[in-house]
């Protein structure tokens, strides 16, 4: 893993700290995130006003922590997994509940996000949303063109009809290595609930995303940011997020590549990351004031202008900025909610028969 | 009393012995233990082995061969596992096509070239691996130095699609274990006593009869112990195929990862470890006793 | 001599500089057993390298039968070579080994295993071919690689240190089998050695190097009795010489005059002048030396002396005896009698006496 090795050893380091933490009596809140995702001077407001420090570590993949989670003893206080994977934590018992007596702060949440959250996180016990996105279309707008005058750009046919994805095959096509994330999408494409498990609608995905298949060049979670930064791809299935941190760092390069984040309007998976606490956490009543702090309205405002994800802070709202505000592709107006939908959790049953029919899509050529 | 006395000797033997047991036995045993175990939702993500019945009394084995019937039935693990033997296989030849070359230049170079030599073959070693794999990102992708290069002296007018194929993955692990191969290669050569090879020829073997009939021969001990030293780490490679791999690319080493990374299925994922190790030790097990016997 | 199987002429070679074979000339004749002799550095393994082929001489030409081999690879000579480390190939059984350089040549199978098994039994290690050289002894080994070198029935063959390796009593009994074979198998034997008796056990003929040069070349006898210079003598065998004056040189014989007395001598072929510096070189065991203070009779030169000290080798013994100049006098003598013989105790006085024809003058 690119960056496991070094987040690896943070997390030893921190359980040997944190382990021997009558060494020194510091106050300390261990916290383990995604990379870029956050603004650092808060971080230090935090520490500033109550005293405790916050060692921060980063990762870029929901399978590490979860893996770490599962194996125990992370030594850190505060996590943020995806919705899919928070459900797992908490079925497999690695989550401490909060205790929302010391959480005042959450009133402010939007009761329609934090209901949809409520699939994966019953009662919203364990985890409190951070920041949430959409798995949608990311392009290289020129090179799109060139291929395509009138490309169906807002649209799921982009990569799952194959008449129009084969277009694009010669400058680079890529998919998340996700099945709960391609595999409903492909379902929604073809009109049926993206939320099905029934391994005979699964099984027309299956059918369908074997016609595609040629056409995709790699499936991969995290290398096409930079492919789309740099022109090497011109098509991606992907996260908001990171199709929006490809976006900046083309602007930054100067290279003349223009990318562009689209909703589809056919509608789109959203995905929740929700700060949670290992059962293990070794300073949990500093984790709750973490969590606490970060939902003050102008704290997690400051975060979304910086990172340009929604947050789901109603009191917030009013704070983000408005070149932020202005593409409702990125930052999606909650008239756009009702078309955005959500998937159960998979049983283990279930994982498995996904990961079956992804092997069997990924394999095939 | 005049018993056995542990001395020196037998603490040699016991060393490597312990850091077998230590570093591989307990290990594997652990995965093995794993592998007969049920995946569930919780902490560790698996079934216990021994399941004690309430009340007391002797516990129940709680082992199970579902999980190695999953291996052995669906073709997905057949055929990554072939794949990354194939792989491996290949990208094994390739090394020793270059290597052997390169190791007899520098077997026979000058002795005080040799040390400068050894250490441009090492050299690499100082970057890290994954800078390096990064690197050949940026040379091979389509708006990369290779196709740039190409493009610009008109030997092609469209990029090269060599990244995210199986073609950027065979690069990448040429490129990554080729000094594991060049060392081996190198200490059998440089041993190699060249008398030898004035007797072949005034014996009237020319010199590429006497490189076929005494070097080559010679050499197979740095033959064997370089291609072993490649080709097993590069049947479990992830990282490579992974950054340089297209999506047809499936490697045993990728398809462990997922099941135990985004599935969390510990006990399969174990299984097919034990099943790619037995696969890779029970023919060199063969081969070793073929070779004494 | 009929023509020669082997000539050098002119040879150069020098390595960084350094020569190590000057100008050398020699012949090498049809079924000759030619011992090249000479300390180490003296040029004598690079010459049996650039017959081999193995060095090519900077100047000159190596021509054998006829042909100009001079810059013919090693693989395309007429010539085997058996080496010093023997050279083995270690991968190879004893059978295979042997059967190398007929494999070569694309000999029929059936013939090399029966020219193989032939040559093997004549170097009795027949019923050893299956093994590797690792499982051999060190004599085994040797047999082997002479096998090897002969099999091919070479015009030639070049034996550089053959019996170095092998330990004394085995050495003395290879020698015989090594003479048996050349006559044997009549093939032409050149060997490199720095052992002076085992050249002279071996050869017909040996040249003595020095610097790159042969100082002498001739039959083993003649090397030894009449050495052409100080140098030869004294490399082969142990030599006294006494360093003189010419006084008189004509057909009847040769007065050299030294410190310790005039002593006589053959004059040789070639008259030398009255006057000259040149030393008298005379072998211990050509002296006799007699006990009291009585001076022998019948000897030409008599010198007289006291006796140093008494080296018992069992079949010999070796006198030193220091004379009026000062030097010391080496004498050997067969034990006929008991040891230790009356009379020749320490410090006793004695007499060295040798005939006039014990003898050489030698001028260099």
């Amino acid at each position: 893993m690119k960056k496991t090795a070094g987040a690896g050893l943070a997390a030893v380091m921190a359980a040997i700290l944190t382990g021997g933490s009558a060494l020194a009596q510091e106050k300390v809140v261990n916290v383990y995130n995604w990379s870029d995702y956050i603004d650092d001077s808060v971080l230090a407001d935090f520490t500033k006003e109550t005293g405790i420090k916050v060692r921060y570590d980063v990762y870029d993949s929901n399978e590490v922590v979860f893996s770490k989670v599962m194996a125990g003893k992370t030594g850190y206080d505060i996590i943020v997994p995806t919705s899919y994977f928070l459900s797992r934590m908490i079925a497999a018992g690695a989550l401490a509940k909060l205790d929302k007596s010391k959480l005042p702060n959450l009133i402010n949440l939007d009761p329609e996000l934090t209901g949809r959250m409520a699939k994966y996180d019953p009662g919203n016990q364990y985890g409190v949303i951070y920041l949430w996105g959409t798995t949608g279309i990311g392009l290289n707008r020129d090179k799109i063109k060139q291929r395509m005058p009138n490309p169906p750009a807002n649209s799921l046919a982009m990569v799952f009809d194959p008449a129009v994805v084969a277009k694009f095959a010669d400058c680079g096509v890529t998919m998340l290595d996700a099945p709960d994330e391609v595999i409903p999408a492909a379902l929604r494409y073809l009109g049926e609930n993206p939320d099905s498990k029934d391994p005979k609608v699964l099984e027309k995905a299956e059918a369908h995303l074997m016609k595609i298949r040629p056409y995709i060049r790699k499936f991969h979670s995290s290398q096409y940011i930079n492919d789309l930064a740099n022109g090497d791809i011109c098509l991606a299935l992907g996260w908001s997020g990171d199709v929006l941190q490809a976006k900046t760092r083309a602007d930054e390069a100067k290279n003349g590549v223009v990318v562009q984040y689209l909703v589809p309007k056919e509608g789109a998976q959203m995905w929740f990351d929700n700060l949670a606490m290992p059962k293990d956490a070794p300073n949990p009543d500093n984790a709750l004031a973490f969590i606490n702090f970060i939902q003050r309205p102008e704290v997690i405002a400051k975060i979304s202008n910086k990172v340009q994800y929604p947050n789901a802070n109603r009191a917030a709202d009013r704070l983000i900025a408005k070149e932020t505000k202005a593409d409702p592709d990125v930052y999606p107006t909650p008239a756009m909610l009702k078309n955005l939908y959500t998937v159960t959790p998979n049983t283990q049953a279930e994982q498995r028969l996904f990961t079956r029919i992804w092997n069997k899509v990924k394999g095939a050529n | 009393m005049t018993g056995w006395r542990p001395g020196w000797r037998e603490a040699a033997i016991l060393l490597p012995l312990a850091w077998l047991a230590l570093f591989f036995l307990v290990p594997f045993l652990i995965v093995l233990k794993i592998s007969l175990a049920e995946p569930i939702l919780a902490q560790p993500p698996y079934s216990p082995l021994l399941v004690w019945p309430e009340g007391g009394g002797w516990p129940a084995l709680g082992a199970r061969l579902d999980n190695y019937l999953v291996v052995l039935q669906d073709d997905l693990y057949v055929r990554s596992l072939l794949n990354a033997l194939r792989i491996a296989a290949v990208s094994t030849v390739v090394m020793l096509l270059i290597a052997y070359p390169m190791a007899y230049a520098m077997a026979r170079a000058p002795k005080n070239w040799r040390p400068a030599l050894l250490l441009a073959v090492i050299l690499p070693f100082w970057t890290s691996f994954l800078i390096r794999v990064y690197a050949w990102i940026g040379i091979l992708k389509d708006e990369g130095f290779l196709n740039h290069a190409l493009m610009s002296v008109g030997l092609i007018d469209q990029p090269l699609v060599i990244m995210n194929t199986d073609w950027a993955v065979h690069i990448g692990i040429v490129y990554s274990y080729l000094p594991f191969m060049i060392l081996p290669l190198y200490a059998t050569l440089e041993r190699l006593d060249l008398t030898l090879l004035e007797a072949a020829a005034d014996l009237g073997a020319p010199p590429w009869k006497s490189f076929l009939q005494v070097t080559l021969p010679l050499s197979l001990p740095g033959i064997v112990a370089g291609s072993l030293l490649v080709f097993i780490p590069a049947v479990g490679e992830f990282v490579i195929p992974d950054l340089l791999g297209g999506s047809d690319t499936i490697m045993i080493g990728k398809t462990v990862w997922i099941e135990f990374f985004q599935n969390a299925d510990w006990p399969l994922a174990s299984a097919i470890a034990v099943t790619m190790l037995v696969v890779l030790v029970a023919p060199l097990a063969l081969l070793r006793r073929g070779l004494h016997g | 001599m009929s023509a020669p199987l082997v000539r050098l002429e002119g040879i150069d070679k020098g390595f960084g500089g350094q020569r190590v074979v000057d100008r050398l000339d020699l012949e090498i004749g049809q079924g000759e057993f030619l011992s090249l002799l000479g300390p180490s550095g003296c040029g004598k393994t690079t010459l049996l390298r650039m017959i081999a082929g193995f060095e090519t001489p900077d100047r000159g030409r190596v021509v054998i039968d006829g042909i100009d081999m001079t810059g013919v690879p090693p693989y395309r000579r007429p010539v085997n070579m058996m080496f010093q480390s023997y050279a083995l190939f270690p991968h190879m059984t004893v059978r295979d080994n042997v059967a190398f350089g007929l494999k070569q040549d694309g000999v029929d199978r059936r013939e090399i295993e029966r020219r193989v098994r032939e040559i093997l039994d004549l170097v009795k290690m027949g019923d050893h071919a299956d093994r590797k050289p690792a499982q051999l002894s060190g004599g085994q080994r040797q047999r082997v690689a002479l096998a090897r070198a002969l099999v091919k029935r070479p015009k030639l063959l070049l034996l550089d240190e053959p019996l170095a390796a092998l330990d004394r009593r085995l050495r003395e009994h290879t020698r015989l089998e090594l003479v048996n074979l050349q006559r044997e198998l009549g093939i032409t034997f050149v060997i490199v050695t720095h052992d002076q008796e085992e050249a002279m056990s071996l050869s017909s003929r040996v040249a003595v190097m020095n610097g790159g040069r042969i100082e002498q070349l001739g039959p083993p006898a003649l090397i030894y009795e009449r050495p052409a210079s100080r140098w030869v003598a004294q490399f082969v065998g142990d030599v006294n010489l006494f360093a003189g004056r010419i006084t008189q040189c004509n057909g009847s014989g040769l007065t050299l005059d030294t410190p310790d007395a005039a002593l006589l001598a053959e004059a040789g072929a070639a008259p030398l002048a009255t006057g000259s510096d040149a030393w008298l070189a005379v072998r211990p065991e050509k002296i006799e030396l007699f006990p009291g203070t009585e001076r022998p009779d019948g000897f030409a030169n008599v010198i007289a002396g006291a006796l140093v000290d008494v080296g018992y080798l069992g079949n010999l013994s070796v006198y030193r005896v220091a004379v009026g100049s000062g030097a010391t006098v080496v004498a050997t003598l067969a034990n006929r009698r008991p040891y230790p013989a009356t009379g020749l105790d320490r410090g006793a006085p004695v007499w060295l006496a040798f005939t006039r024809d014990s003898g050489v003058v030698l001028t260099a």
